[in-house]
């Protein structure tokens, strides 16, 4: 991960538990502080006497926060402040060296040490092609979530052509002759599980990179269920049916219901317009992981979006913020289920669950399907019936059109209030290619959306005199916000075969909270 | 996530106890020395993860701070399910809180049998003048239901290491006396993938 270093594979520390494991084991047990430069920026660099003794460091009896050499002599010095070590005596230039990750140590004893993953060593100077190397493979671990970086990656390795055939083979095998029967779909999700274990053994037997069993595992898992998308994905959707049926009711029932009117602590109750973008694209994504991801990043949206939401509330002089906990997130997401009319979110969860094997369920993707999982299930399961009594009409039918959705994407990317900016920590990072923030992928999701939309509208058989039956500056001359909008319920319901899931989901919910925004 | 292969032993250890006992204020105490600014500029705190290193062995934990409301308890086993470790948290000025304790206590053995490695925090001990749970009464039933009892301060920043530092230790344990094979994943569904070698591939006859 991009956040440390696997500290398995790092030569230094395999160093430190072989040839110079009697020094380690003495830092152990006068619980010295190790530092680990990254692996890839000691290539090319001698693991010594010299070079341990400067990576493991005594505390300092002289000041707090300082540590000392072991060598003889004890002769550098350097700081720990603020996420960084600041090298401070016996070096050849004052330098700050990025903490990476820390792990909290124990000896024999259980006496506490700590190890810190450092962005590169503590003296001599790094090679730029080892830092480079080291950023491209970070960012290529970083990246590789959809289909089609899975696949690339697969079919990088020329030494597994033959199994990659034959994996192919399988695949196609199974889309042309394997029949799905009702009921039986666990038998389909076995034969899958199946492929992917034979390829991803047939690809280890010819690379030989032990290193990247998970990538190698995963990037298999991605292509092959990326692969057989369609006719598994119809396969869940029968399954789920009767589930997904009642999930309908209930969405509608919750139309334009508020965090506030369900108990959501009042400082977190704010418009949440960037997570129900973001799980909007649920059921357009193919691969378990790509929909996990996509859960993981609503619920960062709705983290930031909050955030956000408390810093331009806040007290100036207090630091203080509350902390969103679970309670807070299953409420949170009810209204963004609701506005992403996530219809399929049960057949979501199953494709999930079942057709992925290698990827922890304990790890954050894990809690973010369980999040959703609490959520849909509290959502299924509460009565919401004297809720429904005590909406307004305006709430209950909350519509935006598409020119309305299109003018508040506009303002979002022309506009965007110094708040906002700040409270996504943007800045300088917004501007880098690299490192687009959740504030530009909910932009660039709004226009891919806009165009697959506009791209169903060019391809429906009947002619769409007007999505509610009225333009948009018909529907904005009509009535201003708070008076009583035209019911188009049973108008969508007529119209919406010549419409995408999608475009039904904008004009069903989708801008409410962007009306609320302003 | 699938890239980056983390090795050590993964643990997930869940938080369990009625609003306000302090579940997040405990794990925040835990984890917010992190040098990982990725949580620093956040303010969730329903997850979070601390690496740590039992003398050679890494450990990486995954603590889920569940849902504490009473309208949600039956969400629980979404939660717990899974878990290598449960820490079930009361306030020690809260009589009906150390009664939740129990019940929980009661579910996951229930649910997850002897599997879980259990511990029970008396929290907010610089309250300890307005205690309602004797100390002693919380000691035994923790001994009487396999679990260990730590006098925890989120606050005063007591008891809160020490307490995850043997969680973690008993759950090592019991990973180790079940899994000789400390490289496979815990959380993992994968079937492990053996790796042997094919016949020579060259003696293949090209017949049919």
């Amino acid at each position: 991960m991009a956040d440390g270093d696997d500290l398995d594979f790092n030569p230094f520390f395999q160093a430190l538990q072989t040839t110079f494991k009697q020094q380690y084991s003495i830092a152990r047990h006068k619980c010295h502080l190790v530092c680990i430069p990254a692996t890839d920026t000691l290539q090319g660099r001698t693991i010594n006497q010299r070079f341990v003794e400067t990576h493991i460091l005594r505390t300092s009896p002289f000041f707090q926060g300082q540590y000392i050499s072991t060598d003889k002599d004890g002769s550098k010095t350097i700081a720990v402040e603020e996420g960084n070590i600041v090298t401070l005596e016996g070096f050849q230039d004052e330098a700050e060296v990025r903490i990476l990750s820390e792990e909290l140590a124990y000896n024999e004893d259980y006496k506490p040490y700590k190890i810190l993953v450092i962005e590169r060593p503590l003296d001599g100077t790094v090679q730029a092609s080892a830092s480079r190397a080291r950023s491209q493979s970070m960012l290529g671990d970083a990246q590789r979530i959809t289909y089609q970086e899975n696949h690339q990656y697969l079919f990088s390795f020329p030494e597994c052509k033959k199994a990659l055939v034959r994996l192919d083979r399988n695949i196609t095998e199974f889309t042309n002759n394997y029949m799905i029967v009702t009921g039986y779909l666990d038998h389909a999700v076995q034969k899958l599980q199946g492929i992917c274990q034979q390829a991803t053994e047939d690809i280890l037997k010819l690379c030989k990179r032990e290193r990247q069993i998970d990538s190698i595992a995963q990037a298999v898992e991605s292509y092959v269920v990326g692969s057989v998308h369609t006719k598994m994905w119809q396969a869940v959707c029968q399954q789920c049916q009767k589930e997904e049926s009642l999930l309908q009711k209930k969405l509608e029932e919750l139309r334009g219901v508020t965090g506030e009117q369900l108990g959501v602590k009042e400082a977190f109750c704010c418009p949440l317009p960037g997570a129900v973008v973001e799980l909007a694209t649920l059921d357009g994504l193919k691969t378990p992981l790509e929909k996990l991801s996509c859960l993981k990043r609503t619920l960062d949206s709705v983290n930031e979006e909050v955030n956000a939401h408390l810093r331009e509330n806040q007290d100036p002089t207090s630091d203080d913020l509350p902390c969103l906990v679970s309670d807070d997130l299953i409420l949170l997401l009810v209204p963004v289920l609701v506005q992403a009319r996530c219809l399929h979110l049960p057949s979501n969860v199953f494709y999930i669950e079942n057709l992925q094997w290698s990827l922890s369920s304990k790890d954050d993707l894990g809690f973010s399907l369980v999040t959703f999982k609490a959520s849909l299930e509290y959502m299924m399961s509460a009565d919401f019936s004297q809720l429904r009594a005590t909406m307004s009409p305006t709430q209950k039918n909350n519509e935006i059109s598409i020119p309305e959705l299109m003018q508040a994407a506009q303002h979002m990317t022309l506009q965007p209030g110094p708040g906002e900016w700040e409270g996504r920590g943007a800045g300088a990072e917004a501007e880098s290619p690299g490192k687009m923030t959740s504030f530009d992928r909910k932009l660039e999701s709004i226009t891919r959306m806009m165009e697959r939309s506009s791209q169903e509208l060019a391809a429906a058989p009947m002619p769409l005199k007007s999505i509610t039956g009225e333009t948009g500056d018909q529907q904005r001359a009509g009535g201003k916000r708070g008076e009583q909008v035209p019911d188009v319920i049973p108008l969508r319901k007529a119209d919406k075969s010549g419409l995408g899931d999608f475009l039904s989901s904008l004009q069903d919910d989708f801008g409410c909270s962007y009306g609320k925004q302003t | 996530m699938a890239a980056g292969g983390a090795r050590g032993h993964q643990f997930k250890v869940v938080l369990l106890g009625e609003g306000c006992v302090g579940k997040t204020s405990l794990v925040l105490r835990y984890c917010e020395d992190k040098f990982n600014d990725k949580h620093i500029s956040t303010l969730q705190a329903s997850f979070l993860t601390k690496k740590l290193n039992i003398a050679g062995k890494r450990v990486n934990l995954a603590i889920w701070d569940t849902a504490g409301q009473e309208r949600f308890h039956a969400l629980g086993p979404i939660y717990y399910r899974d878990s290598n470790g449960a820490i079930l948290v009361y306030d020690i000025t809260d009589e009906d809180s150390f009664q939740k304790v129990k019940n929980w206590v009661k579910e996951l053995r229930k649910m997850l049998g002897s599997e879980v490695t259990l511990c029970i925090a008396g929290n907010k001990i610089d309250l300890e003048k307005q205690r309602n749970v004797p100390a002693e009464e919380a000691e035994a039933y923790a001994t009487s239901v396999g679990a260990k009892h730590f006098h925890t301060s989120a606050k005063l920043n007591k008891g809160v290491e020490e307490m995850f530092l043997d969680l973690t230790k008993r759950m090592l344990e019991k990973d180790t006396n079940s899994k000789p094979d400390a490289t496979a994943k815990p959380g993992s569904t994968r079937r492990n993938i053996q790796i042997t070698e094919d016949e020579p591939q060259e003696q293949k006859s090209g017949c049919c």
